[in-house]
This record gives C-alpha cells, structure tokens and sequence, in this order.
C-alpha cells in the first residue's frame, strides 16, 4: 500500500470515527439523562406525603446529622400511579438493555 | 504435533488464560467499585454477582473473538495477521505483567489496551512497522480512548446534576434506598457488557494462535472448551476482585454517594451499550472511571481529587506503549528458539510473582476496600484544600 492510499484510508476513517463517536455521545447522553431523570422522578412522586430528610445545608441525608420524620399522610392515589409509570419506563429501558447485550435476539 | 510447535502453543494458551484472569480481577471494579463503595452490594456479593454475569457473558455471543485482531494487525490473504506463536506469547507476556502493575498500583488502566500493546510491541520487533495497521490503530484505540472519559464524564455529571436537583439532593423520603437498588441494576448490566466483550478477547487471541499454529480452519470461530476456559478465568478473577482498584475508583477519585453511584453506573451502562450498538465499543474501564469523575462533578465541582484522577490518566496513556515495549522485548528474545522462550516465560513469571509479593506487602481486602485511613501515604491520600471532613 502506498502512502497516498494510507494517508485517504486513515483520513477517512477518521472522520467516519468522530461522526460516529458524537453519535454515541448524543444518543447516550439523550438516554441516560431520560432514564436517570424518570428514575429520581418516581422517587419524588413516591415520597409524596413524606416530609424530606433535615439535613444541615450540604451535609450527607445519611449522615449522623441527618433527621428522618415519619410519614404525614398517605400517599395520593394519582402521585402512586405517576410514579409507577416512571419506574415503568425505567424498567422498559433496562429490558432494552438485555436484549441489546444478547445477540441472540437480534 | 512435533514439540516445537506443541509447546509454545500450549505456553500461549496457559498464558492467555492467565491474562483473562487477571483482566477480570483487574476490571471488577469497573462494575461494581461504586456499589461497594455507596455500601449498595456488600463487596462479597458484589464480586460474585459480576462474576456470574461476566461467566454468561462470556457465553452469549463470539462476534468480537472472531475480529479481535482485526484493522489492528495487518493481514495476509487468507485474513490472518503475520505474527508467530512465539510472538503472541510475548505480547501475552507484555500484557499479563502491564496489568499486574496497574494492579499492584491500584490504577484502573484499559486490559484491553494492554493486550493490543503487547501484541502491537511483539508484531513491530517480530516482523517490523508494516505489521501493524496504523490507522487501525489510531482510529480503533487511540481516538475511543481519548475521546470516551470526557463522553463519559459529560453524560455522568449531567445525569448527577439531574438526580440530584429532583430529589433535592436526595433528601426526598427514601431516595439512598432507592439509588442503591437502581446502581445494582446498572451495574449489573455493565458486568453482563463486560463479559460478552472481554471475555471474547482472549477467545480471539487463543483461536488466532490454534490457526496460526495450524490446529484450526482459518476463519472459523472459538471452540467450546476455548469459550468455557476464557469465561471460567475471568469469572474467578472478578470473583477474588482487584480490592486495589476498586477502593480507588470508589472510594479516592470522589467518595461516591448512592446518587452519584447511580448516575455513574447508568450512564456507564447507556454509554458502554449504545457504543456497541452503533459498532464503535469503548473501553470499559474508561467509561467508568470518566463516569465516576463526571459524578464527582456533578455533585460539587471541588470533591473530586484531580491528584488521584492525573495518575490514572498517566497510566492510561502509557498503558499501551508500556505493554508494547514488554511486548517486544519478550518478542526479541522468543525469536531465539525456544530457550529464549523458555527464559521469557521465566523472567515474566517472576515479574508476576514479585508484583503479588509486594502487594501482599499492602494487602486490601473485602474487608478493608472502603477504609480510607488504610495506606495513608499512598495514592491519592492527600487530601485537597476545601475537601470536606
């Protein structure tokens, strides 16, 4: 192989990498902030009713500082649905995952 | 098959089985360093977890072994790399003691690039420069490997950030609970990518070296027993964990909470997935630990401790010529027939064996992995003005 053609292949290939490697970081940060987000979402709609952990500003919400109250009132029917729909859709996306591992099934 | 064949075959594939070992109690902590150390798995379950799922993964699939040295060394007609038995061995050689390095050093480097090293380092001194594909190897290594901490990290701090504001920062009822049963998951599924791509690996440079050799059809996948000794090693090495690594990625980068440990595993695990997916994989070991930093981040911009994070990306850019240079000084003197083998494989040997010696020196534990006070004056102990107590 000549030096011409070496340096066209590795050019090439190059910017076919970049484009791909900005495709990875596009779709993976779309997903991740998604599931992550619909995750912390179902925590917050399940915790309604439920008065936050008191912690000193910045400190640890498991820390020695921190003070963990009893629930108030029951949790409304509607925030229990909405959060089952968000872990619904996290569960949906980890499924999504095993499947992509497997060749098997595709 | 005459002996001088027979036995630098079977020096490859004891040796490769030993690498895939040592890849796997090197690259536990990739999966399960932040679990352990968010207190999410205790550290026995969290290793025999990912033992389990990288042994299924390693059974899942056979596409990477089939193209492990492809675009990487250059190949003749019939597909196969110019490269000898006796090379394959040393550029093992140059790998298996990079790794147990990093190891002893507690630094979470690329095993990966520690095989293409070995076998890039042995190839070059073996046969010379027109061996190696160099664009390959620019655009399959050195680009990903660059480019995929900072993707991780980007994608890591955003999702920290996220979690963090919804759940005022986890103060909302039951939110560490909740983060650690959800990094369970995400790590698991990294251990499962992690088994299906690593695993495959050694597979790969075992086939390679039966076809060299002449024991196997050119082109034709791993055999079973092949598969089944490649998945067993690495699940024993990720079962006895490389505590060393995981206390550093868990425990000194930034001391990672349950919603940074949450963030950092999904966002390893959508990161390392969709890469695959969209044929363009990226280091295990890289995404995780840029995940774990890009956490660090996310929370605060001053916990993370950029002493420790300047060392690991030091090992990472000397992994591969490191590993090359062991490669191919392993491969000048196996090209002496076979004492020169013979004393590759005696001084390798003994490299490994000193390097478990003087870990035992400092040995870290299940017990001790997340006891900071340990080894005060080592790596990353120091800690930065404005940390918190």
């Amino acid at each position: 192989m000549n030096t011409a053609v070496l340096r066209a292949d590795v050019s090439g290939s190059l910017a076919s990498e970049g484009g791909s490697i900005l495709l990875v970081f596009v779709v993976g940060l779309a997903a991740t902030v998604i599931i992550a987000g619909l995750y912390a979402l179902g925590i917050r709609f399940f915790a309604v009713g439920a008065p936050d952990v008191v912690v000193r500003h910045g400190d640890d919400p498991e820390g020695p500082t921190a003070i963990v109250a009893p629930r108030e009132h029951a949790r409304p029917r509607a925030a229990t649905a909405a959060g089952l729909v968000c872990f619904a859709g996290v569960a949906a996306a980890v499924l999504y995952g095993i499947y992509l591992v497997i060749p098997l099934f595709h | 098959m005459d002996p001088t064949v027979l036995v630098p075959v079977l020096l490859v594939i004891a040796l490769a089985i030993f690498f895939d070992f040592t890849n796997g109690f090197h690259d536990t902590a990739n999966a399960m360093a932040t679990s352990v150390a968010t207190g999410a798995l205790k550290p026995k379950v969290a290793v025999l977890i990912s033992a389990v799922l990288n042994l299924v993964g390693a059974f899942l699939s056979t596409a990477v072994a089939k193209t492990v040295s492809e675009g990487i060394l250059a190949q003749d007609d019939q597909g196969l790399p110019q490269i000898t038995v006796p090379m394959i061995f040393a550029g093992l050689m140059g790998a298996v003691v990079w790794n147990l390095l990093t190891w002893w050093l507690g630094l979470p480097s690329s095993s990966t690039h520690a095989l293409f090293g070995g076998l890039i380092g042995a190839a070059v001194i073996g046969v010379g420069f027109q061996a190696v594909e160099w664009g390959g190897v620019l655009s399959k290594i050195v680009l990903p490997a660059l480019l995929s901490p900072f993707i991780a990290g980007i994608v890591a701090l955003c999702a920290t950030f996220l979690v963090y504001r919804i759940t005022r920062m986890a103060t909302v009822d039951g939110s560490s609970t909740a983060f650690r049963h959800g990094q369970t998951v995400s790590a698991s599924l990294v251990s499962l990518a992690h088994g299906t791509n690593d695993a495959q690996k050694t597979m790969g440079v075992i086939t390679l070296t039966l076809i060299v050799a002449g024991a196997q059809e050119a082109g034709t996948g791993p055999q079973l027993w092949v598969i089944l000794c490649a998945g067993l090693a690495i699940a024993l090495g990720t079962y006895l964990g490389g505590w060393r690594i995981m206390r550093t990625v868990g425990k000194r980068i930034t001391d990672v909470k349950p919603p940074q440990g949450f963030a950092a595993e999904t966002s390893a695990a959508s990161t390392i997935l969709i890469s695959s997916t969209l044929g363009f994989p990226l280091s295990t070991t890289q995404v995780t630990s840029g995940a774990v930093i890009g956490s660090g981040l996310g929370k605060r911009l001053a916990s993370v401790r950029w002493n420790v994070v300047t060392r690991i990306a030091f090992a990472w850019v000397v992994t591969l010529p490191a590993a090359a240079i062991v490669g191919g000084g392993a491969a000048w003197a196996a090209s002496a027939g076979i004492v020169g083998l013979l004393g590759v494989l005696v001084i390798g040997l003994a490299a490994c064996a000193g390097l478990f010696a003087l870990a035992r020196r400092r040995p870290v534990s299940a017990d001790t992995v997340n006891d900071e006070s340990l080894d005060a004056d080592r790596l990353g102990a120091r800690h930065p003005e404005g940390e918190p107590a």
